[in-house]
């Protein structure tokens, strides 16, 4: 997928918490990077929402991992928001 | 007619008083009537007792801020058993099964109540529910035979709270009817509560301010808004816009929320928003910056924020929620005390503001209905005198008869310890620190052991030994190992991200000693103060 959405992902979560991009990898556990915190996420996750135009519920949020989890989770709302090829 | 002596009783004469109450759901963006949520209570009472629970059961709640919350803990109240509200994960992290399941046995629970809103959860919960009987949200609606009469007391236990403890021995704090009753009286009185109040709240309901602050509300009653907490964190702009538009009077929150509010609203746009209605804004489950407070006042003086709502409060799970309140239509204060002098020898010796050295601490009042509060030498237990620190301790009707199991917080004349260092001062209390190594990240509690615990069997740890404690300056855990291998960034990583999966607790400092380098006792054990002065 979208080397383009883990590169963006990775940007808003190193500019959230405080951390150069190049030392965020897409599958470092977002727990583990410093100065992580349950707002820090949140706030990435706000930030991702307005980037992309779409809404994360909650319970979506609870799941995510990693940059790349993040990535997919934004690829395919995406995908649910507008139906490309086929639609529904 | 007797005064009710459970929840569900107190809140059907709150329905008899005001039936009509709006309780509001940000989430699902229902609402309904206080009468309407105590019926679907006593429908969800029927549905739990056909499902198998019994009085005197104690039943886990994952629950996010919705009406649902409330049905299960009422209807589980009007059975006679008891809620066990479990607090919900950030991310998937590894330790967050590790925790639930060791509460479900701690609290010997049988049966979990989950939301169907967190069906996606059911993945990041693994194995930590096998066995257990899992009751989602969807099958308590609709008709059910009327619950059972079961004859239940203000002394039988309502909720069991799992805010404290470390992971391997989760602390249970028990809280009759009685006790809860007694809280809720005490914040409404405490803040003198009228019919022209509305109340707001964003703070998760598993944790103790959320729950009560809301259920103070419903008691009166007044119109309560819930939010999610995502609502709050994502855009606190938004949500203090949507507040003050709902004419919210009274609403709870941490220190680092009103930090929060004054980054997100730029200076420009202060004018635009008005919380002249904002009458009591509680401030408390975190150490109260007077920074904070002050930039707060500034920032949205603008607005039409008194300071005399500014209401810094302290209190605990172990007191159901309050012990003392600020003084209500004054603005909060601050005592300026020798920093050294206080450190060194525990004396609150009071300074000019701008005398070098001067610590501020936010007075937090006095003690709310019902409640009396001392503060003893740790060591010894003898009360001490004014301006003096020591610990606090606390005696009234909202305080916990103890915990499920375990080591009891009480003194042998019946005083509960708190663990919190604190002095008197003109009778209002300060709290200058913590007594036990616990630290306190946003409202969650972690511990030197379960961090240890977390890295002893990385192999890069020399014979397993490591120390953590907490680095009172800047209120981070420093973790200390012994290790053989060298000093490296990625080493540091390695082990932080381990404490991270354990216990949730992200920001950790790792520093890589050579062998031998931890302080120990004559008998070979590790020291956590030693270790402190040595390494920072």
């Amino acid at each position: 997928m979208s080397d383009d959405v883990i590169t963006t992902v990775t940007g808003i979560v190193a500019g959230e918490f405080g951390l150069p991009a190049a030392g965020i990898s897409p599958d470092v556990d977002l727990s583990s990077l410093e100065g992580a915190d349950s707002v820090k996420v949140l706030r990435a996750v706000a930030k991702i929402e307005r980037t992309y135009d779409i809404e994360l519920e909650d319970d979506q949020v609870f799941g995510l991992k990693s940059v790349r989890d993040a990535a997919t989770l934004v690829v395919a709302t995406l995908a649910e928001k507008e139906p490309s090829g086929g639609g529904r | 007619m007797a005064e009710p002596d459970t929840l569900h009783a107190a809140l059907a004469a709150a329905v008899r008083r005001r039936p009509g109450t709006p309780v509001t759901f940000h989430t699902g963006r229902e609402t309904l009537s206080l009468g309407e949520l105590l019926d679907q209570s006593h429908a969800v009472a029927g549905a739990l007792a056909e499902a198998g629970v019994r009085r005197g059961d104690r039943v886990g709640l994952l629950c996010q801020n919705e009406a649902d919350f409330f049905r299960v803990l009422i209807g589980l109240g009007v059975l006679g058993a008891c809620a066990c509200p479990f607090a919900l994960p950030t991310t998937a992290r590894d330790g967050y099964q590790e925790r639930i399941a060791g509460i479900i046995a701690a609290a010997d629970i049988r049966t979990v109540v989950l939301s169907e809103r967190l069906a996606r959860l059911r993945g990041v919960l693994g194995s930590a529910l096998d066995g257990i009987t899992e009751v989602s949200t969807a099958n308590l609606r609709g008709a059910h035979a009327d619950p059972p009469a079961t004859g239940v007391t203000g002394d039988d236990d309502l909720i069991v709270q799992f805010t404290s403890g470390s992971t391997s021995a989760p602390k249970g704090v028990r809280l009759t009817h009685t006790n809860v009753l007694a809280c809720l009286d005490a914040i409404g009185g405490g803040i003198e509560l009228t019919d022209a109040d509305s109340a707001g709240n964003w703070l998760p309901l598993f944790h103790d301010m959320g729950l009560f602050g809301s259920l103070a509300a419903l008691h009166h009653p007044i119109p309560l808004t819930v939010w999610q907490p995502s609502v709050f964190v994502k855009d606190p702009a938004h949500w203090l816009r949507t507040m003050s538009e709902a004419g919210i009077t009274a609403c709870p929150m941490p220190n680092f929320a009103y930090d929060a509010l004054a980054r997100a609203v730029p200076e420009a746009e202060v004018n635009d928003y008005d919380l002249s209605r904002w009458r009591v804004a509680f401030n408390g489950a975190e150490p109260i910056a007077v920074d904070t407070l002050e930039g707060f006042l500034d920032h949205f003086a603008g607005a039409g924020f008194r300071p005399e709502s500014m209401l810094p409060v302290y209190g605990l799970a172990e007191a159901t929620l309050p012990v003392t309140f600020s003084t209500l239509h004054a603005p909060p204060h601050a005592d300026w005390v020798d920093r050294a002098r206080l450190a060194a020898t525990g004396e609150a010796v009071a300074v000019a503001r701008n005398a070098p050295g001067a610590r501020g601490v936010v007075s937090v009042g006095r003690p709310v209905a019902r409640m009396t509060v001392r503060v003893t030498d740790p060591d010894t237990g003898v009360p001490l005198a004014e301006r003096v620190v020591g610990e606090v301790e606390i005696q009234g009707a909202s305080v916990t008869p103890g915990y499920l199991r375990g080591e009891q917080p009480f003194t042998a004349d019946g005083w509960l310890r708190t663990g919190d260092l604190g002095y008197l001062a003109g009778g209002e209390l300060h709290i200058t620190g913590r007594r036990k190594e616990m630290i306190i990240v946003r409202g969650d509690n972690y511990y030197p052991e379960d961090v240890e615990a977390a890295v002893r069997t990385d192999p890069a740890v020399h014979r397993r030994r490591c120390v953590a404690y907490l680095d009172e300056a800047t209120e981070r855990m420093v973790l200390v190992v012994e290790s053989t291998a060298p000093d490296t960034e990625e080493l540091r990583a390695r082990l932080r991200a381990r404490v991270g999966a354990a216990t949730g607790l992200d920001d950790v400092r790792v520093v890589v000693a050579g062998p031998q380098a931890i302080p120990r006792t004559s008998s070979g054990k590790l020291q956590r103060l030693a270790s402190r002065s040595r390494f920072g």
